[in-house]
């Protein structure tokens, strides 16, 4: 007894101890270092999705919102906003004595100009949003409202740094905005200035001391390193502070868990999923039976655990469950398709495809994927494996990335693929496409020849209704009628890997790593 | 490679012959053997192996000596030694058969520069040199990235891009010989040209050819392996160089995965190139020392 209380009583010293020593007040001063994969193509944020853009240009621009790692919009530029009942119509308030970085006062004049000037004209994720937009009036220097011609549930998730960075109009207006020359060396309200791009080595940021909140770094560094090994080396040794998800080989994520010096956010607030397209179009796969029999017999779990190294979760409906409001249980794949080899076969024998002379069924499937992707490329391997045990025969087409894109979605010339989407935030954004009607042509939506009318229409509706319990509930009428048809094979939700040295703290207080440097610092 | 002169062989010379000088060389004999042991395997691979070697399972990553895993599992659960077996089909059908094709094809693209001289000699010889400058690994990887890497794309890839040694040996060869009396002879006899070629001329070329042909094995197998440690081979098969791709990303927890493969392409190479030179010695008893 006394000496669990001795002990007890260490454990307590040693701890306050610990805490002593530990500064949890931010500190000013320093900075740190951030790997990226490559030179960002310009720093215009308003006129590319670039990932490396992204990361550098999301601390030198501000949005009217950001989006917290818990996936609830805060403001940013934007103080607070409201939306009428119809959901037409958005009011925004601006944030009072914000100065652009070369002094002048920013107002509501340059979200306008953005919006209908630069993001709405040349951003891959705003443009759409914009097309849907009636107008954009400015009723004071620091207000503005936003009609729209139909609701849309999820716009303010568009109106991050990321989606639309406001611009300062008065260095943009009337110029040439996709080769202005400030592209390189931009103008922002973000919580860094640019200070020096020395391309294909390093970016250099230094502290904005005008922004509205406290920033605590000197300089905001970005190291460009090509090679994905290279980045985790740089960050076991030191040389560079974080490695984002993206920029972050996963076979070594086992490696960096073990060490003592990096931290790691597992767990991505921005879901997205990986899939198998069933193309729908071809015999026999066009019968409901055949793509259920597929579900029973692909092993979620063996990828889970083997091609994403359990960087993953099985995916157990048709919108995953990254969704927590958008996830029907009545919809559960667990329940609906577990791992079941007979059922399957059962299902198969059912279709009218038999097993012949050497066990093989009459079905030879050609699995076309990116070959750059290992995670892809070993699901693709597991799931000709499984599929082999049921007498299905896949014959795999790995090919590289361009071409993939033209067999799948441009001409549809394949029976399974493997691909991921994210859902950028809302399933409406990234998730609907999957399954709402598309012609052959465009990249990256639909590509199964799925086309149900019932499913369109209460898409449509989950997108336009605001509140989320009553989207919920749309979404488990769509998700019933999907699990049953099962035109695209969900296979698991990723969890994505962010990952910093230690001292570094502060970080991700954003769904996104690139989001809220202002809120970092350096632990001496 | 040094230069073999067909003429320093009587065609009389005779097999016999030929393998008791092949036996003096040990180089060769050892190198055989191991052709030999290569070949056994790959057509005992359903025998000897333990399981199917494309079968997953979720024993991922076990080390060598796990029950039933004798050379340990891969990242997906397959059986390493299965996989090893049944890989060297992949690479001694891809190494024989790519060395055929460009063994053929050098031959006939020798023999006419050779033979006919003038300007099929300058077109010819300006394309085999054309084809010898251009990176063969480079020209590869990018012919399989834009058609695809299906085992007999493999082989005509690898064969198309091998021939111009085979070629430069055989014109030179046919070009020395296209003046020997008994090809005088045999024109005057009035026979036509092809068969001067093919029945008079090139049997007295083959024995340089075999030589050129098995060193032609032995780098198909090294390009065939490498394309696939790149990701390029066909994904559908097993092969030694699709198991080094896959263990590149364990390479510092499994390294069982890439040791055996491995272990399979250099004992593979290294058989044809010692067979090569022992039949190169049994070729040119002049270097015979």
């Amino acid at each position: 007894m006394r000496t669990r209380m001795m002990a007890a009583f260490l454990v307590t010293l040693l701890a306050t101890g610990i805490a002593a020593a530990t500064p949890t007040e931010p500190q000013r001063g320093g900075s740190a270092v951030v790997a990226i994969g490559s030179d960002p193509e310009t720093l215009n944020l308003g006129i590319t999705t670039g990932y490396a853009v992204g990361a550098v240009a999301a601390s030198i621009f501000s949005g009217l919102v950001w989006i917290d790692a818990r996936g609830e919009i805060q403001p940013a530029l934007a103080t607070s906003w409201t939306v009428s009942s119809d959901g037409l119509s958005y009011a925004f308030e601006l944030r009072r004595g914000v100065k652009w970085h070369d002094g002048r006062a920013f107002s509501a004049v340059d979200v306008k100009f953005t919006m209908e000037q630069v993001t709405g004209l040349y951003h891959g994720r705003f443009r759409p949003a914009f097309q849907n937009f009636e107008a954009i009036t400015v009723t004071s220097p620091l207000a503005l409202k936003i009609t729209l011609k139909r609701p849309y549930a999820p716009l303010l998730r568009l109106l991050t740094v990321f989606d639309c960075p406001i611009l300062p109009r008065h260095v943009y207006q009337g110029e040439d905005i996709t080769r202005h020359s400030r592209n390189n060396d931009p103008v922002g309200t973000g919580p860094f200035k640019f200070r020096e791009w020395v391309r294909g080595d390093r970016l250099v940021l230094e502290r904005n001391d005008a922004y509205w909140d406290p920033v605590y770094l000197d300089r905001l560094i970005f190291r460009i390193i090509p090679g994905a090994a290279l980045r985790v080396t740089a960050l076991e040794v030191g040389e560079v502070d974080q490695v984002a998800d993206f920029y972050l080989p996963k076979t070594d994520v086992d490696r960096l868990k073990r060490n003592p010096n990096v931290r790691l956010r597992l767990g991505q607030p921005t879901p997205s999923i990986g899939f198998v397209f069933i193309n729908a179009r071809r015999a026999p796969l066009d019968n409901p039976k055949v793509r259920r029999a597929l579900a029973l017999a692909i092993n979620r779990v063996q990828i889970v655990t083997q091609a994403m190294g359990n960087l993953a979760r099985p995916a157990r409906g048709p919108f995953g469950d990254g969704f927590k409001w958008a996830f029907s249980p009545e919809s559960d794949f667990n329940r609906l398709y577990p791992y079941n080899v007979e059922r399957a076969n059962a299902l198969l024998d059912e279709a009218g495809l038999p097993r012949g002379a050497g066990g093989e069924r009459p079905v030879r499937l050609r699995m076309v994927y990116d070959a750059a992707r290992a995670p892809i490329a070993a699901s693709a391997a597991i799931i000709r494996d499984n599929l082999r045990a049921v007498g299905i025969t896949v014959d795999l087409q790995p090919m590289d990335r361009a071409v993939m894109i033209e067999r799948i979605y441009t001409r549809p010339d394949y029976e399974l693929t493997v691909q991921t989407f994210t859902s950028g935030g809302d399933p409406a954004i990234g998730y609907h496409r999957i399954y709402a009607s598309a012609a052959p042509g465009t990249p990256f939506v639909n590509a199964t020849g799925y086309s149900n009318p019932e499913v369109d229409s209460l898409l449509n509706r989950a997108a336009e209704v605001p509140d989320r319990a009553a989207r919920g509930k749309i979404y488990a009428q769509a998700s019933k009628i999907l699990a049953a048809d099962l035109p695209t094979l969900m296979l698991f939700d990723e969890i994505g890997v962010d990952a910093a040295r230690a001292t570094l703290r502060g970080v991700w207080i954003g769904a996104e790593a690139r989001d809220r440097w202002d809120a970092v610092w350096v632990q001496k | 490679m040094a230069t073999v002169l067909a003429t320093e062989i009587p065609p009389a010379a005779g097999g016999r012959e030929f393998w008791r000088r092949f036996r003096r060389s040990r180089a060769g004999v050892i190198g055989l053997s191991l052709v030999v042991l290569l070949v056994v395997v790959a057509l005992a691979a359903p025998l000897l192996a333990p399981r199917d070697p494309q079968t997953t399972s979720m024993v991922t990553l076990n080390p060598p000596g796990t029950p039933g895993h004798p050379l340990g599992t891969d990242n997906l659960g397959r059986d390493i030694l299965s996989g090893v077996l049944w890989g060297s089909r992949v690479s001694l059908t891809v190494g024989v058969c790519a060395a055929a094709t460009a063994v053929l094809l050098g031959v006939f693209i020798g023999s006419l520069a050779g033979f006919y001289g003038g300007w099929a000699d300058a077109v010819l010889g300006r394309i085999t040199e054309l084809f010898q400058v251009i990176p063969r690994f480079v020209l590869a990887l990018l012919v399989v990235a834009l058609f695809g890497s299906g085992l007999w794309k493999l082989i005509a890839v690898i064969g198309i891009l091998s021939w111009p040694q085979a070629a430069r040996v055989v014109r030179g060869q046919v070009m020395a010989l296209r003046g020997a009396a008994y090809v005088d002879a045999a024109r005057v006899l009035g026979l036509r040209n092809a068969r001067i070629i093919f029945s008079e001329i090139l049997p007295n070329v083959l024995a340089p050819v075999v030589v050129i042909g098995s060193l032609d094995v032995a780098g198909a197998i090294l390009l065939e392996a490498s394309l696939g440690f790149f990701g390029l081979g066909d994904p559908n098969l097993v092969s030694w160089g699709m198991m080094l791709n896959n263990a590149q990303a364990h390479l510092r927890e499994a390294w069982w995965m890439s040791v055996f493969p491995g272990l399979g392409i250099s004992l593979a190479v290294l058989g044809f190139n010692l067979m090569g030179d022992g039949l190169n010695d049994a070729a040119n008893p002049r270097l015979d020392v």
